[in-house]
C-alpha cells in the first residue's frame, strides 16, 4: 500500500543520497522511507530546493501546499510517466462533442447525488428526519436525465447540494455545530470549514490517483476546461465526496472527536486549527485504507483503490469498451 | 508498430497487446512488475543489457566464437510460449540466428533457433497481431487465470 504523508512543522524537507529527510526548526532530523511514498501534503512552512523536486519527480512522487487556513494552494505535479497520445485525444474529443460531455457530466452528478441519497437514507433508519430532505433530492435527480445543457446541468446539482447540506442539520448531533448556509470564500461555520478542508483533501487524493492512470488531469467534464489548472479532479471527487469525506465529517463530530476548541476564527473565516487538521486527517485516513469486497474482483479493495477504478472506468468509456456508470455505494 | 512487449502480451490476452499499440500500459507500482524489474537488473550484471532494437529492449547480447546471441531474462517459465516469441522478433529484428531464454530462478537456459519454421511461425503471428491491434475497438475483457497477476486487473474489472 503505498502511502501520503503530511508535514504540520516547520522546518527543510530535503534529500539525502537516495532518501528523503525532514529537518524541523529545533534541528531534529526525521527520515522518511521513500520506497513506499505516494504523496506529501504540505501545512507547516517548508523549506525546499530544486533537487528535492528532481529526486521527487524521478519517485513519482508528487507534492501539494495548503494555506494555513488548510486551502488547497497547489501541486507539483512529477513529468507523467503514464503517456498515451491516444487516450488524451479521446478524453479532449469527448470533451469537444457536446452530446459526450454532457453524458459524463451527467452520470458524475448522477452519482453524487445517489450516494449522497444513500447515508441520508442510512440516517433516516436511524431515526433522523430526513423524508423531505430525500424525495425532493429524488425528484431534482429525475429531472438530470432530461437536461441536455451543461450550465442547466450544474443549476440542478447546485439545487440537490443545497437540499443534501441542509441535511446536515438533522444529521449532526452536537451544539456547537449549525450549518447555516454553503459558504466557501470564507467558511462562514465550523461545517463549512469541514467541509472545505474534506474537499481540498478530496481533489488532492484524486488528483494523485489521476497521475497513476493515462488520463490529463486538465481535461474535465462537469467542471469546465480552463476554469482552473485542473479540472478531471474536481468531477471525480464529486462521487467520493459523500462516501469519504462527508462521513468522516459526521463521525468526527457525532464521536466528539473535533470539538469547538479545534478550530480558530479570524476576519470571518472559521478554519480547522492543526490539530483539529491533523485529527481530521487521521480518520480520513483510516477511511481510505478501509477495505470493501468487490464482487467482479473477488477480494477487497481500498477506498483509495476505488478512486482509481473509477479513473479506469472512465477510461473504459472513452475507448468505446463499456458505458460509464458511476459507482454507487452497496454497502 | 509491433513490439516485443505486444508479441508478448498477445500470446497471453489479445486485449493487453491493443492497449500496449496505444502506449496504454497497465499499473507499474504492480509488485509482479517491481520483481520482473529486479530479476533483470540484478542477474547477469557483467553483460552488456538492455540493448536497445527497434521495437523493443534486448535483456543481454553476448559474442560466443564470432558469433551474437541474444538472452533474454525471465521471471519463471510459465509463460514460455510468449517468452520464446518475444525472443524469436527480436532475433528476426537484429538478423541473429540463437538466442537463449535464461531463468535464473530455476537455473534453467531454454535454446532458441531461428528455423525456417520457426519464421514462418513468427511472421504469422506477426499478421495475426496486425489485424487485432488495428482494430478501433478494444477486444473485450475474459477472465483468465493470468488476470490475477496482470497489471492491468483493476483497468479490466473495475
Amino acid at each position: 500500500m503505498k502511502e501520503t504523508i503530511y508535514i504540520f512543522s516547520a522546518g527543510t524537507l530535503k534529500r539525502e543520497d537516495n532518501s528523503l529527510v525532514f529537518i524541523t526548526e529545533e534541528n531534529q532530523k526525521k527520515h522518511i522511507p521513500v520506497e513506499n511514498l505516494k504523496e506529501i501534503f504540505v501545512f507547516g512552512e517548508v523549506n525546499l530546493n530544486k533537487r528535492l523536486i528532481e529526486f521527487l519527480s524521478k519517485k513519482e512522487i508528487m507534492i501539494s501546499f495548503f494555506n494555513h487556513y488548510g486551502f488547497y494552494v497547489g501541486s507539483f505535479y512529477p513529468r507523467e510517466h503514464y503517456n498515451s497520445g491516444f487516450m488524451i485525444l479521446k478524453q479532449a474529443q469527448y470533451y469537444i462533442d457536446n452530446e459526450k460531455r454532457i453524458y459524463i457530466a451527467k452520470k458524475i452528478v448522477e452519482g453524487a447525488a445517489r450516494n449522497s441519497l444513500k447515508i441520508l437514507r442510512y440516517y433516516k433508519n436511524r431515526g433522523r428526519k430526513l423524508d423531505n430532505h430525500i424525495s425532493e433530492i429524488e425528484k431534482n435527480v429525475e429531472k438530470i436525465f432530461r437536461i441536455e445543457e451543461i450550465p442547466k446541468l450544474m443549476q440542478v446539482e447546485g439545487k440537490i447540494k443545497k437540499i443534501y447540506y441542509e441535511s446536515f442539520n438533522e444529521i449532526i448531533n452536537s451544539s456547537g455545530f449549525k450549518f447555516t448556509k454553503r459558504g466557501r470564500r470564507p467558511p462562514i461555520d465550523r461545517i463549512n470549514a469541514l467541509i472545505s478542508f474534506s474537499n481540498s483533501l478530496i481533489y488532492s487524493i484524486v488528483l494523485r490517483e489521476i497521475y497513476a492512470t493515462h488520463l490529463d488531469p486538465r481535461i474535465g467534464y462537469l467542471h469546465s476546461t480552463n476554469f482552473r489548472r485542473f479540472s478531471l479532479n474536481l468531477d471525480i471527487a464529486e462521487i467520493f465526496k459523500p462516501i469519504i469525506g462527508d462521513r468522516t465529517i459526521f463521525s468526527v463530530i457525532n464521536k466528539n472527536i473535533i470539538g469547538v476548541k479545534d478550530f480558530e476564527k479570524s476576519l470571518n473565516r472559521v478554519f480547522l486549527n492543526d490539530r483539529g487538521k491533523r485529527k481530521f486527517i487521521e480518520i480520513l485516513e483510516k477511511r481510505l485504507n478501509e477495505t470493501v469486497k468487490l464482487r467482479k474482483i473477488g477480494r477487497n479493495v481500498s477506498y483509495r483503490t476505488l478512486i482509481r477504478m473509477e479513473l479506469y472506468k472512465l477510461e473504459k468509456h472513452l475507448l468505446e469498451d463499456e458505458v460509464y456508470e458511476p459507482l454507487i455505494m452497496e454497502w | 508498430m509491433i513490439t516485443g512487449s505486444i508479441i508478448q502480451a498477445y500470446l497471453i490476452c489479445k486485449r493487453q497487446a491493443w492497449l500496449l499499440s496505444r502506449q496504454l500500459v497497465g499499473e507499474q507500482d504492480s509488485d509482479f512488475l517491481a520483481i520482473g524489474r529486479l530479476i533483470s537488473q540484478e542477474s547477469y550484471s557483467r553483460d552488456k543489457k538492455e540493448i536497445t532494437i527497434n521495437g523493443g529492449k534486448v535483456d543481454i547480447i553476448r559474442l560466443e566464437n564470432g558469433e551474437i546471441k541474444l538472452v533474454e531474462v525471465k521471471k519463471s517459465s510459465r509463460m514460455i510460449k510468449s517468452a520464446k516469441f518475444q525472443l524469436l522478433y527480436y532475433m528476426w529484428k537484429a538478423n541473429v540466428d540463437y538466442g537463449e531464454i535464461r531463468i535464473p530462478k530455476e537455473k534453467k537456459v531454454i535454446e532458441v533457433h531461428m528455423t525456417d519454421d520457426a519464421r514462418g511461425e513468427l511472421l504469422n503471428l506477426m499478421n495475426e497481431i496486425e489485424d487485432i491491434i488495428n482494430r478501433d475497438k478494444v477486444p473485450k475483457a475474459e477472465r483468465k487465470k493470468y488476470c490475477k497477476t496482470c497489471s492491468f486487473e483493476y483497468f479490466c474489472w473495475s
